[in-house]
């Protein structure tokens, strides 16, 4: 009895902890910079974050659910580079263009599903491919950054409800779109997949739709960052993609996502996000020269990483003890 | 005889994908001399030659992180540290190279150290270390550079790179040697069968007495030594350093390793197969940009080509 209460006490409380870490390096962060600069307690410096943070946020989304699933994503950023590329150029109702970009995300992931499910290829490889081609096609669009954004989406992009920024909404959206996910049926199978591909199959869970339906959720929030991005910039930009792939998964990994699958949640990724994008900025309030900031960004995303997996590598040990 | 013709025959199925690769190799190389007008002779041919050699001694880095069930995407940042420290520290001046090429070198293999330990023994995944430390290293170049450009490389290491007008280029002994070098580590030692074994199973391989955390950390060493090699040769062949030379190199080295038939998932991969890979990625590269055709057309034809080569690819099971 005491054993079993141990073992389900440690099932309780071993996910809340993990998921605890990133909050706290946030908080102490946030701690750090408003102490730093007295100002950065406003609503209007926490919208302007929450502006900033948003595109990655989407991007960082749709790289989580495929993290969960197993596989990664390597592709998110030429959808995004392709969204803002269509957006800056296509002369059409803006209603078609957004449309017509959803579909394209959606397409992308759907040909990378079917790729790596069907030719059985690993989704690094296929993924790295398909950036590099959209990369390309992007350029093709919009050779340069430029080319203009529709007024409407701009300014709606832009806006403020009740003197809060539109992103703020967005975020909390996303916040309560993860709930719906992770409680749904497409949760739990991404879940299933994701800590055992084989067992899942075995409980009879179409692993090839249920795929291809990740991949596709990824691209459509790809493209959806992509929008978000050129609304807010107003301008499109062939290569605004590259910068962020990366980031994506450094930010999904820090709020405690696992690369091996199974384990991560789309609120950690938006916690990852913040966490980078702070950074910056309690280093520029501490006056230390931008040169630093990169050097920082990659420090704090090793240690990060190295504590949760440390940490996850003791739990496992001690349960390996218990049982 | 018969058993002559039988041992002729499994070598040329052992390594099938690897002769095709080179065979791919050659027949590019012919079709683009044929084609196009003074492409891959005289001036141009050593244009090839040093492209590859640099490429080649990345992609072999790379190769060995890979049989090891890793992968390495610290190395544009090491290769752009490597050569603006180089740089930095020569001041384009032709006194103490060597002794800063050693300093240098020990700088990017200690970066390679430092993943390999955060890879093998705090358990961080590959792809978060490796790219946490390309961020640290182009940190650390921005810091170094602290606004300026780059800096001018050292007469003498470009002479010994290029060569001389007719001699064979230092970079192509350099990358011979490593070669060499690395068909020892691989073919003649335990530790290239480690490598393979811990690449396939890493815990059945610790079960069996390897160290191979142990290996994984050489591995890493290894790779960043790589880096740094090329480093300096790419310094050497420009004839300066600059913020952003070997952000167009990460993936290519992946992709040759790729298409030299390796595993991305580890535990198979040839370093021969990642030369033909390396091969026929910069003929590619030349013959689409002789075609005139434009960069973003050329990359998504590097794209596809990707792609289609891993479908290609005999590989095993998941």
């Amino acid at each position: 009895m005491n054993i079993l209460n141990s073992v389900q006490a440690k099932k309780i409380l071993k996910p809340k902890w993990s998921n605890l870490m990133p909050v706290l390096i946030l908080i102490a962060l946030f701690i750090i910079m408003v102490i730093l600069q007295p100002k950065t307690f406003s609503l209007y410096y926490i919208g302007i974050k929450f502006d900033n943070a948003l595109p990655l946020m989407f991007l960082a989304a749709g790289q989580t659910l495929v993290l969960i699933s197993g596989g990664i994503d390597l592709s998110v950023g030429g959808v995004m580079s392709l969204t803002t590329s269509m957006l800056a150029t296509m002369q059409l109702n803006p209603i078609i263009v957004i449309l017509l970009t959803l579909m394209m995300g959606i397409a992308v992931g759907i040909i990378n599903g079917l790729i790596i499910e069907k030719l059985n290829i690993q989704p690094i490889i296929v993924t790295l491919g398909m950036w590099t081609i959209l990369g390309g096609v992007s350029f093709l669009f919009l050779d340069m950054d430029g080319g203009v954004i529709n007024d409407t989406l701009h300014s709606v992009m832009t806006s403020k409800i009740l003197n809060i920024p539109l992103s703020f909404y967005l975020t909390a959206g996303l916040v309560i779109l993860w709930y719906l996910i992770k409680n749904s049926r497409f949760g739990y199978t991404m879940f299933a997949i994701g800590s055992n591909e084989k067992a899942a199959y075995c409980t009879g869970i179409n692993i090839f739709a249920s795929k291809i339906k990740i991949y596709a959720v990824c691209g459509l929030f790809s493209a959806l960052a992509g929008i978000i991005y050129a609304g807010q910039i107003g301008s499109g930009s062939p290569s605004v993609g590259n910068n962020n792939i990366l980031l994506s998964v450094a930010a999904a990994v820090i709020g405690g996502t696992s690369l091996s699958g199974g384990r991560g949640s789309i609120t950690g990724a938006i916690i990852g996000v913040f966490i980078f994008k702070i950074i910056s900025d309690v280093l520029l309030f501490a006056g230390i020269p931008s040169f630093w900031v990169q050097l920082f960004q990659g420090i704090i995303l090793i240690v990060c990483v190295a504590l949760s997996s440390l940490y996850s590598s003791i739990k496992s040990r001690a349960g390996e003890q218990i049982d | 005889m018969n058993k002559l013709i039988n041992a002729v025959k499994n070598t040329i199925l052992r390594y099938k994908t690897i002769l095709v690769a080179y065979l791919i190799g050659i027949i590019l190389y012919i079709t683009c001399v044929i084609v196009i007008p003074g492409f891959g002779i005289g001036s141009h041919f050593k244009v090839l030659v040093l492209e590859i050699c640099i490429l080649g001694i990345l992609s072999l880095g790379q190769t060995l992180v890979i049989i090891s069930g890793g992968i390495d995407l610290s190395i544009a940042g090491n290769l752009t540290c490597t050569a603006v420290l180089f740089t930095y520290l020569s001041g384009g001046k032709n006194g103490n190279v060597w002794f800063i090429i050693l300093i240098v070198l020990i700088v990017s293999s200690a970066a390679g150290l430092i993943n390999g330990l955060g890879i093998a023994y705090f358990k961080i995944p590959p792809l978060i270390m490796t790219l946490g430390m390309n961020s640290v290293l182009i940190g650390f170049v921005l810091v170094l550079l602290g606004g300026q450009t780059g800096g001018y490389s050292p007469p003498i290491l470009s002479q010994t790179i290029m060569g001389s007008n007719r001699g064979i280029p230092g970079a192509a002994i350099i990358f011979i040697i490593i070669t060499i070098f690395i068909t020892f580590l691989l073919s003649k030692t335990t530790i290239g069968r480690k490598l393979y074994f811990v690449g396939s199973n890493e815990n059945i391989a610790d079960f069996s007495g390897i160290k191979s955390k142990n290996i994984k950390v050489l591995t890493y060493i290894l790779g960043g030594l790589f880096t740094g090699i090329g480093g300096i040769i790419l310094v050497g062949r420009l004839g300066q350093s600059y913020l952003g030379m070997g952000d167009s190199y990460t993936f290519p080295t992946v992709i040759a390793v790729v298409l030299g038939g390796a595993s991305i998932m580890g535990g198979s991969g040839n370093f021969l197969g990642t030369i033909a890979g390396t091969i026929i990625f910069i003929m590619l590269k030349g013959f689409l940009s002789a075609l005139g055709l434009t960069l973003p057309i050329q990359q998504i034809i590097n794209g596809f080509i990707l792609v289609v080569a891993v479908i290609l690819m005999p590989r095993s099971k998941r």
